[in-house]
């Protein structure tokens, strides 16, 4: 396991675990956090934006640059995604803790 | 570990990446792999190759690997990953990169990176681009280059506002790199500071992108920033302790679903986290919208390649946008600080009070995310608000009136100057020539039919028609230009000239529309600045009040976990993708010679590889965006280069009848047709020779004939003798095997005609006889002749000529239009010919079946050409034996060769399946 999963283990509370279940929690968690920073994007964009982005992934187009676009125009986006992936490993800890 | 000639730790890790990608060629050449396992072996050496050119680590690689390949479905994505992250978590992987690397050097780490170099007390800016590719100190002096550029535009434009403000002119000079990337070191986004990620993000897009972000001030300006940021700062603080509550709140129904699963006392660990994710999934923030909650459900949706593009961009931008925000910061900063008239901006006058009552409670460093995401959102909500008016200005009636005495010349005139005032008091820096202006206002005048006019009568020209006039005066030639000057510039009096290009304000008090846009945005800004305030300010009372907040652990897991998806952080992906293609570019010979060693190191088994080390080529800032300008200078050669294309196609009609007519006569073919056999794509035949040349030698080159008539032509410029010699020829470097002559099959055909037993017995007579020339050669009408005849011409490559400036251009113009349409990099074939590799009509084509493939293209097989350039494959073109292939250049499994006979819908499909070679088996 490399030393940034050590980190993710260690604040999720795994080290025991064998590494196989580490590593298979670890992708669950992965795909958690990576809702999470969704979910503040989405939360941070405007209405009209939202629906500009639904619409260029609805036609299919190639979706990165488009949406790198409009995060950078958000303000302080990076800290507000930090600040809830954060908070997420926090409550992840807590379910996998107790 | 074994330590490479110099014993230094890079020569040390490409030893042991050597190592690794020789055990696995070993393995791919060795007998009773089945297919599945021959792909995980290619993926891994797709995985080797990728960190040694680019020393990327596992999450690079596996991120490079998801762009490698469009995995439509999740399992390739999978299994891709599956394969390369077991390379990269093995023990031995770790412990020989923990040796190899002693002194710091990936870029993904803050402790891996270089350390800056001391900064000196004066570090003068740069004005050219940094030599250096990527140091810290060049990188910050070509990042204050840019922030000097804009606080020059910033002075210009409140300067040209009337406002009471000093001249900010003397703020460029007080820009130092040293003191910058303190600034930079300071802000940490995604777990790097804002310098690592500048430094390691492709600063090429940022610097430019940063600078628009981060000064919204430059484009509204007049002094708005922070006397409406204050009082937002100051509101947002107090708002943001009244409003802890609301955000307790909206925490605790999160923290339900927490509860809920602990109460549920699932034993196993892996249920309670399902349980947890199951729950999450159905949960809807109930804060958002309808058009939010349909966004957030179909990006829930996603999954696969594009769902980690999603994600790229997203924390992209928001690193972008961070950035910008530390740039704007600085120089907002240092405006405050040098021009003490202007502080009280910054600092917000009014707000003071409420400030340091803010300060006692809740800290200084609280306090300072508070005004710096209060103050980043006013810059992008004013900018975002400005631009939107400047375009709505096109949208404008634009007014001239007739004065005593002048035409509709004098009311364009008035609308033009109008216009261009109100675009600078926007932020767009809009500047004509005299002669420019002549021409705009003429043309301005000629939309209206020729009549007497009355003094006072009005004229109104559209916003878009101005902005078209003055595109065109910005193609003028210079003919035109000096014609312009020379006959009537003159006769405009000097007065005029000098009410003409006073941009201070508006003549006709109609046309100004800056000012509300301005305070519309201003506004918007304000609101958009005090709303952020609000947030930092509910982050910043529930920390202080709740005690809460993140713990240090998942502080540093967070860091962690945005530092493993540090390849996602690429700012200007594309930038890097283009330097990386770049790089190997102007590295091909020694790539080449890499590929080779690596070949031969797959044979000699005891054989240690130590790559040369690949330069970096002197790009950095300026060398990727001077691409674009080499392309254009190029596209305006390609009018001379017309004639070669016509040269070329008529080349290539020529030899596509000439060869259609010889595969008509081949008697193979013949045979096929009589007997009602019909090709698929792999199923395939050709003919095979040894170069006249290395008839003697202990290896020998094959040539290959996609036709009868070509290999009866062959045989018959042997002598009976060569012609003995070259069915007996055995190659030393090959052991036991023979290189046979004449027909040769794919696998697919040999399957096809071994079916059918007569059919078999009659085929493998026909091959025998023309192995040996025994059939007529239809096309040409000849025998071949006995070996007593001693008529016999050498085989050997045709020259035509060296090639002709135009043709040339004609190439180079090509190689930039691949470029342009598909992303690709291919090597010019110019070299090939200079080098006496092809003959131009083999370059002919080969490059316009090359472009016939990607021409004919469909978006998915464009993609992953797009993304095989991105990961450093060029397409190019490459000789075998005296039979050209147009190549794509692969580093990693070898070269894909496209079989001259394919057409080019074979060629395509054929192009496709062995890309999807580069994926891993299916689970």
């Amino acid at each position: 396991m490399n030393q940034n999963s050590q980190a993710m283990i260690q604040a999720l509370g795994l080290e025991k675990l064998p590494e196989s279940e580490q590593k298979e929690i670890l992708e669950k968690v992965d795909r958690r956090l990576e809702d999470v920073v969704l979910r503040v994007v989405v939360e941070n964009l405007s209405d009209e934006e939202a629906k500009k982005v639904r619409e260029i992934l609805a036609g299919g187009k190639k979706i990165e640059d488009e949406l790198t676009k409009i995060t950078a125009g958000v303000p302080a986006l990076a800290e507000k995604i930090e600040r809830a992936v954060a908070e997420e490993i926090d409550r992840l800890r807590k379910v996998l803790t107790a | 570990m074994r330590e490479g000639p110099e014993g230094s730790p890079q020569n040390s890790l490409d030893s042991y990446w050597a190592r690794r990608a020789e055990e696995l060629h070993q393995r791919l050449s060795e007998s009773g792999l089945d297919e599945e396992e021959r792909k995980a072996i290619n993926n891994m050496i797709t995985a080797i190759d990728l960190a040694r050119q680019f020393n990327f680590d596992q999450t690079q690689v596996e991120q490079a690997l998801r762009e490698a390949v469009t995995p439509e479905n999740e399992e390739d994505l999978r299994a891709i990953s599956a394969t390369v992250r077991s390379f990269f978590m093995s023990e031995e992987f770790a412990r020989s990169k923990q040796e190899a690397v002693p002194e710091p050097t990936p870029p993904t780490t803050p402790e891996t990176l270089p350390a800056p170099e001391p900064a000196p007390e004066e570090e003068p800016v740069q004005a050219e681009a940094p030599e250096k590719g990527w140091s810290p100190k060049k990188m910050a002096a070509a990042v204050s280059e840019e922030l000097k550029e804009t606080a020059k535009e910033w002075a210009e434009r409140l300067r040209s506002f009337g406002q009471n403000i000093p001249d900010l002119r003397g703020l460029t000079g007080k820009i130092k790199v040293p003191e910058f990337l303190k600034t930079l070191e300071k802000k940490k986004i995604f777990g790097q500071t804002a310098k690592d990620l500048l430094i390691y993000a492709g600063a090429g897009m940022a610097v430019r992108g940063l600078t628009r972000w981060g000064l919204g001030a430059a484009t509204g300006g007049s002094g708005y920033l922070l006397a409406a940021g204050s009082g937002a700062l100051a509101g947002g603080m107090i708002e943001g302790i009244k409003a802890y509550r609301q955000e307790k709140g909206r925490e605790i129904s999160r923290d339900e679903i927490v509860d809920k699963v602990i109460q549920m006392r699932e034993s196993d660990l892996k249920d309670r986290l399902e349980r947890y994710l199951d729950l999450t999934q159905a949960e809807t923030p109930p804060e958002f919208s309808e058009e939010k909650n349909l966004l957030y459900q179909e990006f829930k949706k996603e999954f696969g390649v594009r769902r980690a593009e999603i994600v790229k961009g997203a924390l992209r931008g928001a690193a972008i946008g961070a950035v910008g925000g530390v740039a704007g910061a600085y120089l907002a900063d240092l405006a405050g600080e040098y021009l003490p008239k202007l502080k009280d901006y910054f600092t917000g006058a009014g707000g003071k009070e409420a400030i340091e009552g803010a300060r006692k409670e809740i800290g200084e460093e609280a306090l300072r995310e508070m005004r710096e995401r209060a103050a980043d959102a006013y810059n992008k909500a004013l900018e975002q608000a400005v631009e939107a008016g400047r375009t709505g200005l096109q949208e404008q009636a634009w007014t001239g009136v007739i004065d005593p005495s002048e035409g509709i010349t004098h009311a364009a005139r008035e609308a033009m100057h109008d216009y261009i005032v109100e675009q600078r008091k926007l932020g767009h820096m809009v500047s004509l020539e005299k002669a420019q202006l002549v021409y705009a206002e003429d043309a301005l005048r000629k939309m209206f039919a020729e009549r007497i006019v009355q003094p006072g009568e009005i004229f109104q020209w559209s916003g878009s028609a101005l902005n078209e006039v003055i595109e065109k005066s910005r193609g003028l030639s210079e003919a035109e230009l000096e014609n312009l000057q020379k006959n009537w510039v003159g006769k405009i009096k000097d007065q005029t000239w000098q009410k003409i290009l006073n941009y201070d304000s508006v003549i006709n008090a109609d046309n100004k529309f800056s000012q509300e846009i301005l305070d519309r945005a201003a506004k918007e800004a304000a609101e958009a600045s005090q709303k952020e305030a609000v947030g930092a300010g509910r982050g910043a009372a529930q920390d202080a009040l709740l005690e809460r907040g993140p713990s240090p652990a998942a502080l540093k897991a967070k860091d962690t976990w945005f530092l493993q998806r540090s390849a996602l952080l690429k700012i200007g992906a594309g930038v890097i993708a283009a330097q990386s293609a770049l790089l190997l570019y102007l590295n091909r010979e020694k790539v080449k010679a890499t590929a080779g060693k690596l070949a031969a190191g797959a044979k000699e088994k005891t054989k240690n590889i130590h790559l040369p080390k690949v330069e970096m080529p002197k790009v950095s800032l300026g060398g990727v965006k001077k691409i674009p300008e080499k392309i254009s200078s190029l596209f305006q050669r390609f009018e001379r280069g017309r004639a070669g294309i016509k040269a070329a196609r008529e080349k290539r009609r020529e030899s596509e009848i000439e060869e259609e007519a010889k595969i008509k006569a081949d008697p193979v073919y013949k045979f096929l047709a009589e007997e009602g056999i019909k090709l698929k794509s792999k199923e395939k035949f050709w003919y095979q020779g040894i170069k006249p040349d290395d008839l003697d030698k202990e290896e020998g080159e094959e040539v290959v004939f996609s036709n009868y008539s070509d290999y009866a032509k062959y045989l018959r410029g042997l002598t009976p003798e060569e012609r003995e010699k070259a069915h007996r020829f055995r190659d030393e470097e090959d052991g036991e095997y023979y290189k046979s002559l004449g027909l040769q099959m794919s696998d697919a055909f040999f399957k096809k005609i071994f079916k059918d037993e007569d059919i078999y017995k009659k085929f493998t007579e026909l091959g025998r006889k023309a192995a040996w020339g025994e059939l007529p050669d239809e096309y040409e009408g000849e025998n071949i002749p006995g070996a007593d005849s001693g008529k016999f011409e050498r085989y050997e490559q045709k020259r035509s000529g060296e090639l002709t400036p135009a043709e040339k251009d004609y190439y180079r113009d090509q190689v930039e239009q691949l470029w342009r349409e598909f992303h690709v990099l291919a090597s010019s074939p110019v070299f090939y010919i200079e080098n006496g590799e092809m003959t131009k009509e083999e370059a002919a084509w080969a490059w316009n079946l090359l472009r016939e493939v990607l021409s004919g293209a469909d978006q998915n097989l464009r993609q992953l050409l797009s993304r095989l350039t991105e990961l450093g494959f060029s397409l190019g073109f490459g000789t075998h034996g005296l039979v050209r292939y147009p190549l794509l250049g692969g580093r990693a499994g070898g070269v894909l060769e496209i079989d001259p006979s394919l057409s080019p819908s074979e060629a395509k499909e054929f192009i496709r399946n062995t890309i999807e070679q580069l994926r891993p088996p299916q689970p």
